[in-house]
This record gives structure tokens, sequence and C-alpha cells, in this order.
């Protein structure tokens, strides 16, 4: 009996103590509606990692993942505000802006696109010139392959060659024609389609638009610019946990993996580290830290478009995408 | 604590101290040796593999160089780069530069493929593997560098290849020094990696891999697949070789197993070299060491702490039985000895306590000897004491009917015969009465002497001055016109057989009254001293002022029969004081006299 009372009142003297204790002004952290471009995968591993590592709470940030899909409209959903950041696209960026929605980058997650031409290894298909004559599956669907449409007409106004000259069908996700050969080149992601072709033992000819110029990004980080003049420290805490989550995703992408299947519709390891390891190299460049971007990059890809007539009139591309976070993050320093 | 286990420790201590003082320095300077070893071996493997990336390098850089500089080489790529038409100069210029120039180069096996880019847009126009012509690299940092030196393009991700790649370039200039084009060659990384990962010696731990700036693994460490260029490392070691630094340190590896690792900047490829190899491999000697020498140490210690028992067995053992040999001697078996061969101080204590032993018995045989003469001589003592008095009683007893008769018949002369017997006969008559009378006197005086030292004694506590009292009644009743003055001391107390003491007080009180008798005042004294004799003892005394003694004759004056003085003058048959003797003996005391001539006498005597 008397035990418990002294082990009672000790504790209530360590919860005296504790209450009694200065406490840290501590805020209630911020809420972060974080909108992805797809289903979760392991596309998004980095940002996983960031919130298991806890660098977002490090941050005071309370991280909320939003899952895209096919209806959902992205650009819409952080215009709007019904999320503060989201994952897509430069094109999007650069649509979206000339419509007159204040959509900006800060980041750019896959600096190199997933993009991929691919050919039967016997069809003889081993570079764009090679096109001419055959069928190619690039037609958008109207959908978010715009991509696929886009860097394919880069690519032979780049090489001089003419389209016309080239038999044109709608994309096909599930590559049924390609298969059967009734279309002789494809696109698909390096992360998604290709890693399927590969599981079925098939042997290709890869053909990477940046091999002919065409240099574009891919999953890019946005937000508002209302967001980016009201709260920058927000934007800067949110893109330093981000960015730390995606080093340490390609750190380590078995771990990555780990953390992926936590959140992944498809809980396929197997699936999610060849994804993860088609990824990697379009992260991590070997050039640049992390998220960096490059102001000819960014020019390149508004002249691609602009070409293409895909922008409706021409506007400053530099206020599509913002260095400053970059910058203040990694103190100026590229490498 | 006992003599034994202290022993024991003091000589374990004694072991112990300097063997872990000697082992602890023979371990440290042992240790530093060897880690010593292991660290120089480290950096020396460091130094070499990276002097042999150096050399690698170098040659095919020279080799790709060399290509560069070829006339014919830079006429060919002169009209890759001035014809974007594709006509039969164009194909021809590029038909000799692969067979004739790049294709021979690539039997070295130096690289895996080589190629020229054209200088306005990295297109390039010739390669080995055909399937990269066309293809544009101008954002290639082998293409915008390799313009205007030779670059080496450190390990990095080919998409293209699929696998980590280096790359060289080298300007193509003509005669004036305008660029005709850029050539450029991936090495074989086997080759690299053959260089790193090969192995000096038979360590299984032994690892040495590259690392980028990125923190990546450029070359596949031993125990790690498809990390190159897949994986981070962020150990101490690639930080410290990162951040510029040449060194050594104690950390733990990229599986987080304690390594020592030797890390080294390559500024010449933006890298640094790790070599490392587990702790607990390269401190296996140490611990071996160390065991050895823990062996030891604990081998001398073990001996040390037997020897220790062994010595204090043989010191204490014999004390063991030094005491309990004395424990039985003690008890009183004066057979026992300790008995000891051992020639040390403890042996000698030893035997002389058996002769201590030896001689003890002696005294103790000699005592019983004697004590048991005494008791013979006691008992025949007593017996010829017994008939002794057996003989004077019976003797006394029959001498008195003949002086009866002497005296009956001696009176009955006087009475019958009294007018026939002169004056003279009558006289003589008269004095064979006397005579008679006193020898039957005597006959009594001796009888009752006997009786005293025979008869049974009744110890009792016994008022004397209340005894003493009495008899002086009795002798003023006898002889009511003598005038003596009694101081006589009240409450003294003695312990003693009544009847016994009454004799010995009536023959002192007796004899006062009878030696006072000559003078025409007396004073007779009864009382207790103390002082004088030495014990504490009461000592009774009665004292007179009567006829006294000569002190030289004291010695006389207790035995029988002797008399100081004339029975005319004063009489009595000389047993009294010898009766008294024997009774104060009897009951234990003492009794002596002290006097002088015509100043009286003083008896004095103890009881127990």
């Amino acid at each position: 009996m008397r035990t418990i009372t002294r082990i009672f009142s000790i504790l209530l003297l360590v919860i005296a103590v504790v209450a009694c204790e200065p406490q840290q002004v501590k805020r209630a952290p911020e809420e972060v509606k974080l909108q992805l471009k797809w289903l979760h995968q392991a596309q998004f591993a980095g940002f996983y990692v960031a919130q298991e590592n806890g660098y977002y709470a490090k941050e005071n940030i309370k991280v909320t993942f939003l899952e895209g899909g096919q209806d959902i409209d992205i650009v819409q959903r952080v215009v709007s505000g019904q999320a503060d950041f989201g994952v897509l696209t430069p094109e999007f960026i650069f649509a979206a802006r000339n419509q007159g929605a204040p959509l900006t980058a800060i980041a750019a997650i896959y600096r190199r696109s997933a993009v991929v031409f691919v050919a039967m290894a016997k069809s003889g298909i081993v570079r764009p010139s090679d096109f001419i004559g055959k069928t190619v599956a690039t037609r958008d669907l109207g959908g978010s392959q715009k991509d696929f449409e886009l860097q394919f007409h880069a690519m032979m106004k780049r090489l001089g060659l003419v389209p016309s000259k080239i038999k044109t069908v709608p994309f096909d996700p599930a590559y049924t024609a390609f298969y059967n050969g009734k279309v002789e080149v494809t696109p698909c992601y390096s992360t998604g389609g290709l890693i399927k072709m590969r599981q079925k033992g098939l042997k290709l000819n890869l053909i990477w638009p940046s091999d002919y110029g065409i240099h574009f990004y891919s999953d890019s980080l946005a937000t508002t610019d209302r967001l980016i003049s009201e709260k920058p420290d927000l934007v800067t805490r949110f893109l330093r946990a981000t960015l730390r989550g995606w080093q340490d995703a390609i750190e380590d992408y078995r771990q990555a993996v780990t953390v992926t299947l936590k959140y992944a519709q498809v809980a396929d390891p197997e699936l999610q580290t060849a994804m993860m390891e088609a990824m990697l190299p379009l992260v991590h460049t070997g050039e640049n830290r992390v998220g960096w971007m490059k102001r000819e990059v960014w020019q390149g890809m508004y002249q691609i478009l602009l070409e293409q007539k895909l922008l409706a009139k021409p506007f400053d591309v530099n206020e599509a995408y913002t260095l400053r976070f970059l910058n203040e993050i990694y103190g100026g320093k590229a490498k | 604590m006992k003599l034994a286990p202290k022993l024991t420790i003091l000589f374990l201590l004694l072991a112990i101290v300097p063997t872990a003082i000697i082992g602890y320095l023979a371990y440290e300077n042992g240790s530093r040796t060897i880690v010593q070893e292991t660290i120089d071996h480290l950096v020396s493997i460091n130094i070499f593999k990276s002097n042999e990336v150096k050399r690698w390098i170098k040659e095919d850089e020279r080799s790709i160089e060399e290509l560069a500089q070829r006339p014919l080489v830079k006429e060919f790529a002169a009209v890759l780069a001035k014809h974007d038409n594709f006509d039969s100069a164009y194909h021809k210029a590029k038909g000799s530069l692969i067979e004739d120039h790049l294709n021979p180069r690539l039997k070295y096996g130096l690289v895996l493929e080589l190629f020229v880019m054209c200088p306005r847009h990295g297109l390039i126009s010739a390669s080995t593997n055909e399937k990269q012509e066309g293809k544009y690299r101008d954002t290639y940092p082998y293409f915008s560098e390799g313009k205007s030196r030779t670059y080496i393009q450190g390990i990095y991700y080919s998409s293209v290849l699929e696998q980590p790649a280096m790359t060289i370039s080298t300007p193509i200039k003509d005669k004036q020094g305008n660029l005709m084009g850029v050539m450029a060659g991936h090495l074989d990384l086997g080759e690299l990696s053959k260089i790193i990962a090969l192995q000096s010696g038979k360590s299984p731990t032994e690892d040495t891999y590259l690392v980028n700036t990125f923190n990546f693994f450029v070359t596949e460490p031993r125990f790690g697949q498809g990390y190159a260029l897949k994986k981070a490392v962020r150990t101490e070691g690639v930080e410290a070789g990162l951040s510029g630094k040449d060194g050594v340190g104690f950390y733990k590896d990229y599986r987080g197993v304690p390594v020592i690792g030797a890390y080294k900047w390559l500024p010449d490829f933006n890298m640094c070299i790790i070599t490392e190899i587990d702790q607990a491999e390269a401190f296996a000697p140490v611990v071996g060491l160390a065991r050895v020498i823990t062996g030891i140490a604990s081998a001398i210690s073990i001996l040390a702490g037997l020897l220790g028992f062994f010595f204090a067995r043989t010191i204490t053992r014999p004390v063991q039985q030094l005491a309990a040999g004395a424990e039985k001697i003690g008890g009183g078996n004066l057979e026992h000895r300790v008995g000891t061969e051992s020639k040390d101080e403890i042996g000698g204590l030893s035997r002389a306590f058996d002769r201590m032993t030896e001689s003890l018995k002696a005294t103790m045989v000699s005592r019983d000897e004697l004590e048991q003469r005494v008791r013979d001589r006691t008992a025949q003592l007593e017996a010829a004491n017994k008939e002794l008095e057996a003989f004077s009683y019976s003797v006394s007893h029959d001498l008195r009917a003949p002086l009866r008769s002497i005296d009956g018949f001696s009176q009955a002369l006087l009475e019958d015969y009294f007018d026939k017997i002169d004056e003279q006969g009558k006289d003589y008559l008269h004095r064979v009465r006397a005579a008679s009378q006193r020898m039957a006197q005597l006959i009594d005086d001796v009888l009752n002497l006997s009786r005293v030292t025979r008869s049974e004694m009744r110890f009792e506590k016994i008022d004397l001055g209340t005894l003493v009292s009495k008899i002086r009644k009795e002798l003023q009743e006898r002889q009511p016109d003598r005038k003596v003055e009694f101081a006589i001391s009240s409450g003294l107390v003695g312990r003693g057989d009544a009847r016994l003491l009454r004799i010995v007080l009536e023959n002192l009180l007796g004899n006062a009254w009878k030696f006072t008798g000559k003078h025409p005042l007396a004073k007779i004294e009864f009382g207790v001293t103390h002082v004088g004799h030495g014990h504490d003892k009461p000592v009774f005394y009665v004292r007179d002022d009567g006829a006294g003694f000569d002190m030289a004759y004291v010695d006389k004056l207790f035995v029988p029969f002797q008399r100081l003085h004339a029975s005319a003058e004063f009489p009595g048959t000389g047993i009294g004081l010898a009766t008294v003797q024997r009774i104060i003996h009897r009951h234990g005391g003492r009794v002596w006299a002290e006097g002088e001539v015509e100043k009286g006498a003083t008896f004095y005597f103890t009881l127990p």
C-alpha cells in the first residue's frame, strides 16, 4: 500500500516538474496536401520516404497524400486550393500558365523523361528515321499521355522528318497491337510499360528522345504563385523535406521500395523494385543535386511546345518555374 | 582469515599484479604494432590501386588522343563535319574511319565503344556501335568539355548502356586548329573493377571500392551486388575521403560492420578510394595475442596459487598438528606425541613441545608415585597409631586395677593397722597412696589424650565467650578465696567441636588459674586479635599475668609430660598443653605461646 502511494506521489511530482518545464512554443503542424500524379506507387517513393523518415514532421508539416487517377485534374486541384502542391509534368504547367492559371514549378524530381520509344529488336528500327513508313502508336487518347505525342513530334521536327510519312495510331496501354506486330513502334514509360515488356522477355530496341535533343523534365513539384508569395517559408520547408526524402530514396532504393510497399496499390515488391531501379537514373542523373533545374531545359521545353503550337500565345517561360527555393535549400550549389 | 587462504591470496596477488602489468604492456605494444601494420597495409593498397587506376586511365587517354591526332582521322572528321548531306564521300570517309581506325583499337579491349561527334550539335557521326549513330550528345559533358581538351567524364549512369559508364573525349583539330569533331570512347569498366577488386592477400574481408561525390558506390563493393551507382554510402570513412582527406579511421562500414578503413581522395577523378578490413579480422591477431597473454598470465597465477596453497599447507599443517596435539595433551592424553620430521622452526617447536610433554608425563608419574607412597605410609601410620592407642588404652585401663589395689590396701593398712604402724610407716604408706593416686591421674590424662585423638568431631558454631565465662565460674567455685580478675571479650564465635573446644579452654584457663596461684591479685584475659599472624583468621588468646615461662623453652611447652615447673610448685601431669595442641591441630588450626618469667604467658590459637 505504502509503495503504491509512494510511486503515485513520485509520478505526481514528475508530472508537476514536466508541466512546470518551460514549454517550447511549438505550434501545431501546418497541414499540407500533396496531389500525386497517379496512384500510389514507387514513382513517388521519395515522398513516402520523407514521410516515413519524419522529415515533414521535423519541418512541422503534416502532409496528406492525395492519389491521382484517370479523371483527376491535377492542375485544377492545385489551382483551386484543394491541394497545396502537385506532382505533374512541365507541359501541364505550361498549359496551365498559358491559360492564366498561376502554377510554378519549384523542383524537377524526374530530370529525364521516362518516355521511350520501343521497337522489336528484330525489326531493325534503331533510330527515329527508321520510323518512316511504319506504324507508331503515339496518338494521344486525350488523357495524361500527352507527352508521348509531344515528344514524338518534337523528335521528328528536330530530325527534319516528315510525320505524314509515318502512320500514327492511338496509344494502347495494353500494347496488344505492338505485341502482335500490327504496330511497329510504341512509346512507353521506362518506369512502367517497359518493365512489363521486359518481364515478358521481349528483346527491344530503345529510342530515347533525349538522344535526339529532346530534353524534357518529367514529374515536377509545382505550387501556386499565391502560396509562394504568402508562405514562402512553408514552401521551403516542404521542398527541403521532400528533397531529403528523395535523396534517401535514391541512396538506398531497396529501403525506398520497402517504404513504398506500405502505400502502393499494387503491393508487388518485384514490380515496385523494377520501377524503382528504372527511375533511379531519371531522378539521380549523376550531374546535379536531386530536384535541380536548368534554365536551358525549361527554355527547350517551352520552345518545343511553342513550335508544336500547343501554347496559345507566347509568354515568359521563366514565370513557369523558380530556382529560388532550390537555391535557398542547396545554398546556390547545383552539385 | 586463516593462514592458508591468506598465504594463497598473497601468492596469487604477488603473481597476478606483475603478470597483469607485463601482460597489459605486452598487449598494448603488440596490438599497436599489429594495428599499425594493418593500417599501413590498407594505406598501401589504396596507393597501389589508385596508381593502377591512374595508369589505366592514362593509357586509355593516350590511346584515344593518339587516334584523334592521326592525320587521316582528322581528314575523315573534317568530311563528316562539313557534309550534312550523306553523299558517297561522306559514307566513304565514315566507313574508312570506322574500319581502319576505330574498330582496330577496340581489339585492345580498353574501350567498349569509340565514336566521333560533330562539333556543332554533338551528333554522333561515326561509331563502332552503329546504333548510336545519329544521336545527339550536345548536353553531355564529354561533348561540351571534349571540344576543347581531353576530358574524362567520371563514372555516371549511362541510360544508353544501362550501366555505369566512364567516357574519355578529346578534340579532333585540323592543322589550323579548327575543331573538326570530338573523339570519345566509353571505357571498359570491367578493367577498373578488376583493378579495384584485386586482392592483395587471402584476407576474407579486405574490401576496396570507389565512391563518387554523390556518395554513390562507383564500383561494386565486396559485400554488395548492384550497388554501383545505385546505392549511396555515408560512412565516416567515405565522408572523410569525399571531403578531400587522406587518412585512416575506425568506423562502421556500409554493412554496419566495424572496420578499419583507409580513405584517399582522388582529385583527378573526383572520387575517393576506400579500402576497409573488418575489425574482427584485423584484430584477430590482437585477440590471439590477448588470449596467449591471458593464458600465460592465468597459468602463472594458477601455478602461484597452487604453490601458495602448497607452501601454506607445509606451514599450517605442522601448526595444526601441534594445535591438535596440544588439545589432546591438554585433554589428559600424555601419551600423545606431535612427532615431526620437519627441520624448520615449526619442526623445532613441535619437538620442544614433545619434550615438554615427555617431562610433564615424568613429573606426573613421580607425583602419582609420591601420592601413593604418602597414602601407604599414612595407612601404615594410622594402623600403627591405632595399635598404639589401643595398647595405651588397654595399658592405662589394665594399670588402674593394680593401682586401685595398691591404694586400697595402703588405705586399709593405715586404717586397720593405724596403731601398729609407727609414724614413719604411716608416712611411707601415705606416700605410696599419693604416688598411686598420682599414677591414676596420669593414666586418666593419657586416656583422655588418646580419646581426644580418636573421637569423632562435630563442627558447629560456638560462642567462645560464654564458654569461657562458664569455665571461670567453675574455677571460682573450686577456690572461692582467690581473687582473679577476668577480662572476657563478648561475641567471640568460633567453629569447632563443642566438647573438644571446652577441653582446650578448660586447659588454657586452668593453666592460667593455676600459674597465677602465687599472685595475690591476678588477671586473666580472653580475647581475639588479628594482627601479628599474617592471615585473616581470627587469633584467640588467653593471657595471664602469672608465673610465665622462659621463651628459651617454648619448644617444650606442648610436648607431653614435659614440664617447665616443678610439680611441687605447680601440680600437673604435663599432658594438658599436649592435648590442647592435638585438638587445635585436629581442627586445622595453630597454637603457639608467648611468655616471660613472672610476667605471665599468652596462648594463641586459631580455628578454621
